[in-house]
């Protein structure tokens, strides 16, 4: 990539900010929401009786009741004594976030039956209780006089819901990390009346087991916390410049401010200013200028947001500036090729030819052959790998894109360019795969069938979108969305070299190989804008100096042969 | 001994000299096997795609073919500066013609506007470089009836014209998207036509061309200026007539994965809907001698998601 020196050391940050990803809800103020649980299958009720209320009452143990439809609450007196009895409820609330400020609760209880008056159904703590429960539990419950919330018995329906809100120190009890556990009293056995003869001052409610399990209602809001932020990597890496990319996964719950801090050691010791308003799944950037150049300079970065809550940090980064020379005349190319496809049936026999012959014409402009590969001839020696993002375990920046133009010729299908087999790599290089220009390269010449393939706008064969995410920084993709007659480089190669556009080049090349006869053929070029449509290869013609802003969109040009 | 040593030596006399003379006939291009049907039989080009041989469902039957074809022998086109410079006159081209070391064409360029006559086959293209054909905003452009017109009227204005050709209706002959949203390809924002292409066909006796240069066409943009134009055209005579194979026979050899086809690769099944014969035009820059049949079979590919696309395969006839 050429670009023009600037001062050393200098940070200038420019388009800046893409808004790009997903919106999430509820920007810029604290984030609500409300959930319903169900109590689970551990709820029951603890019984405790016997002629001598107050003995039942105090008792240190009772019996558990589970498993039956209706869980009961309140007590009586009947001619075999008093009776106690005392509910226990649970549920898992492990999925109210960590930093959310519970603002309501309330406790619903199907009613299967109410009996008597001057009482009511009090909700108590239960974080005593064991789950499931034991027969400890009657006596644990006994200090648990507080009422977290209660209904009066003439408020209670039966064959109906009953709601009981929670007050402050009910809210308090429910868990964000785990099991809430809350138990039932009616005020009677709070305060230890002894309940008379015929006195019957209980009620039913149906149990998980019933069918209608207690729910409880909660809902809260999350406060603001500290952005979460992924490092993307740098690209546009030239002698002096970068561009750094950033990913706000998260906000905390605001629009937030973002920087990179950068600089040759862990410590970084260079940040760009604080700067944009943006949100959860936004990418940005920063541009750096003035570094220096070569291969022993090791910048490090890391992308950082910040709210109200805090900084959040990426990770650390390293790029490489190349070295002095790289983007300096002459420009180079490099060219891979692929005849024989052992296994697939269809060898072709001239994808060398129309690469040396492209190779050649632009080596007769003063361009440098970076590479030829297979540099003996043979085939075997063009890798998938070659033209692989480093970012997914591919050798790019020392092939593709470590020079200006390259050229692939052999065979292709919708979306990627097939090597016909090789121990090396996976035979098929997908667009997607494929970032380019984030180090070297301008334009790609892509001699392989259907790689761009064709879309009618009605179809979801939108391949052409796979190798437009290469679009890493070079500035045009060249290739086919049909099949195509190969052996194209003799044509192509003189008509760069002659100053004509690469997409001119490319498409009027290609047409006097192409035939009309029976259905058309449609070459395709795609750009990261679509002011480099007019760009001739450097040296030759009119060329845009300044290299182009990576974003999420695209240019398609087609020409119908 | 003597008499048998005269007699072997007449005979080897006569021997040489039959040969000789075999030799000499077949340099004067006078008999009729002077040039081989081997040697007539066109190398299709390659296709950076297919693979295989698929399996080639007919959908049609076999038509009836003759059972012999004319060979045309090829008019050797006799470019000159001269006649470059005519064509250019009436493009307003008055620029210097210079010999391109390229494929051997002369080039007549002033700004943004080229012609080009191929000396090996003297096909004539003429291209405008600007914004004409790939304009960046929407062209306002002719209807497809005006561009018709447009196209005869400037190969007419060019003495261009050829005697036969039927002009056939305009297609988009490009069509720019964008801004597209990655990675799903979507269209944001236009997707126009930028040009129309509008093509004429030419036939030799009745029988189509086909190939690489059989190419003539005009395309017209914005505001209905033409962009471009190339005519590919051979003049010939009749060579020899000879005998042709089948449509069975050929059928088979594109079976066999003799000749060329653009199946795409992962292409489970052809359905062929069509065969016929035509003429093959080698491209522009290419030398041809002799005008060949060729068996063009037309039809869709199937890929194994059921999708179809255009099919097309050459076999030779000869």
């Amino acid at each position: 990539m050429r670009r023009q020196a600037a001062t050393r050391f200098v940070i200038s940050v420019f388009l800046l900010v893409a808004l790009m990803g997903p919106l999430a809800p509820f920007h810029g103020v604290a984030r609500a929401d409300g959930v319903t649980f169900y109590a689970t299958a551990s709820d029951g009720y603890l019984s405790g009786g016997g002629y001598d209320y107050y003995a039942a009452h105090n008792a240190a143990s009772g019996s558990v009741n589970q498993g039956n439809t209706a869980n009961l609450v309140g007590q009586f007196r009947s001619y075999g004594g008093c009776a106690i009895h005392r509910s226990a409820l649970f549920f898992n609330t492990a999925y109210i976030p960590d930093t959310a400020t519970i603002t309501g609760a309330s406790l619903r209880l199907y009613g299967t039956q109410g009996f008597g008056t001057g009482y009511s159904i009090a909700v108590v703590r239960g974080a005593d209780l064991n789950d499931p429960l034991v027969a400890g539990d009657y006596g644990d419950l006994l200090d648990e006089t507080a009422s977290l919330g209660q209904m009066d018995i003439a408020q209670w329906t039966t064959g109906g819901w009953n709601i009981i809100q929670l007050n402050s120190n009910g809210l308090a009890q429910i868990s964000k990390t785990g099991i809430t556990k809350l138990a039932l009293r009616s005020t009677k056995d709070i305060e230890g009346i002894d309940p008379p003869f015929g006195a019957f001052d209980y009620a039913g409610f149906r149990s998980a087991e019933g069918g209608s399990p207690a729910m409880l209602c909660v809902s809260w809001t999350v406060g603001t916390t500290v952005p979460t932020v992924y490092n993307m990597y740098a690209f546009n890496v030239g002698n002096y410049t970068a561009t750094l990319k950033g990913w706000l996964i998260d906000d905390g719950g605001e629009h937030c401010e973002y920087r990179f801090e950068w600089g040759l050691t862990p410590n970084y010791g260079n940040a760009t200013p604080w700067t944009g308003s943006i949100t959860s799944g936004s990418y940005f950037y920063a541009g750096l200028s003035g570094l220096t150049p070569d291969t022993t300079y090791h910048f490090r970065f890391r992308p950082q947001c910040k709210n109200s809550a805090g900084v959040g940090s990426g990770c650390d980064l390293t790029f490489t500036t190349p070295p002095i020379g790289d983007d300096s005349f002459p420009p180079e190319v490099g060219v891979e090729w692929v005849n024989g496809y052992p296994g697939w049936g269809h060898d072709l026999s001239l994808s060398d030819d129309s690469t040396a012959e492209l190779a050649a014409a632009l080596q007769g402009q003063g361009w440098s052959l970076q590479f030829n590969n297979p540099p003996d001839g043979q085939d075997g020696r063009a890798w998938e790998k070659h033209f692989k993002s480093a970012m997914r375990g591919g050798w790019d920046y020392l092939y593709a894109d470590s020079v200006d133009l390259v050229m692939f010729s052999g065979h292709g299908d919708p979306g990627r360019l097939i090597f016909g087999g090789s121990s090396q790599d996976d035979e098929y290089l997908y667009g997607y795969e494929a970032y380019w220009g984030d180090i070297d390269l301008e334009w790609a010449l892509l001699e392989a069938c259907s790689a761009l393939a064709y879309d009618d706008g009605v179809s979801s064969n939108k391949y052409d979108g796979w190798f437009a995410q290469a679009l890493g920084g070079a500035r045009l993709i060249c290739g086919a969305a049909t099949s195509i007659y190969g052996d194209n480089g003799q044509h192509v190669g003189p008509r760069l070299a002659a100053g004509w556009s690469v997409m001119d080049a490319w498409f009027w090349g290609c047409f006097e190989n192409q035939d009309f006869y029976g259905h058309s053929c449609t070459l395709r070029v795609i750009a990261e804008d679509p002011g480099y449509f007019g760009d001739a290869v450097w040296g030759c013609g009119p060329t845009i100096i300044a290299d182009p802003i990576v974003d999420n969109y695209y240019y398609c040009l087609n020409f119908v042969i | 001994m003597i008499r048998t040593r005269t007699v072997a030596a007449i005979l080897l006399i006569l021997f040489v000299a039959v040969m000789t003379y075999g030799t000499f006939i077949s340099s004067l291009g006078c008999g009729g096997d002077a040039v081989g049907v081997e040697g007539l039989r066109v190398d299709f080009p390659e296709v950076a795609g297919p693979t295989g041989t698929p399996a080639v469902e007919l959908a049609v039957e076999l038509p009836d073919a003759p059972s012999a074809m004319m060979i045309y022998r090829v008019k050797q086109a006799d470019v000159t500066p001269d006649a470059v410079a005519d064509i250019g006159v009436k493009l307003g081209l008055h620029g210097e013609i210079t010999t391109s070391t390229f494929r051997g064409r002369y080039t007549l360029c002033e700004e943004s506007r080229c012609l080009f006559v191929w000396r090996a086959s003297g096909a004539i293209e003429y291209q405008r470089k600007d914004e004409i054909l790939f304009p960046l905003e929407a062209p306002t452009l002719p209807t497809k009836e005006e561009a018709k017109r447009i196209a005869i009227d400037f190969v007419d204005e060019l003495d261009l014209s050829l005697v036969g050709a039927v002009v056939q209706d305009p297609f988009a002959g490009s069509y720019m998207s964008g801004p597209n949203e990655l990675p799903t390809g979507e269209v944001v924002t236009q997707s126009y036509v930028c040009h129309w292409a509008v093509r004429f066909d030419c036939e030799l006796h009745s029988v189509p061309l086909c190939g690489p240069g059989a190419k003539f066409e005009v395309r017209i943009g914005n505001n209905g200026e033409v962009g471009s134009m190339v005519r590919g055209w051979r003049e010939v005579e009749p060579y020899e007539e000879t005998s042709i194979k089948s449509p069975e026979r050929a059928l088979e050899e594109l079976r066999e994965g003799k000749g060329s086809h653009d199946a795409p690769l992962d292409c489970q099944e052809v359905i062929l809907n069509g065969l016929c014969l035509a003429y093959w035009m080698e491209g522009l820059g290419e030398k041809q001698d002799y005008v060949v049949p060729v068996y063009v079979f037309l039809g869709e590919s199937v890929g194994p998601d059921g999708k179809t696309q255009d099919f097309r395969g050459y076999v030779n006839a000869l």
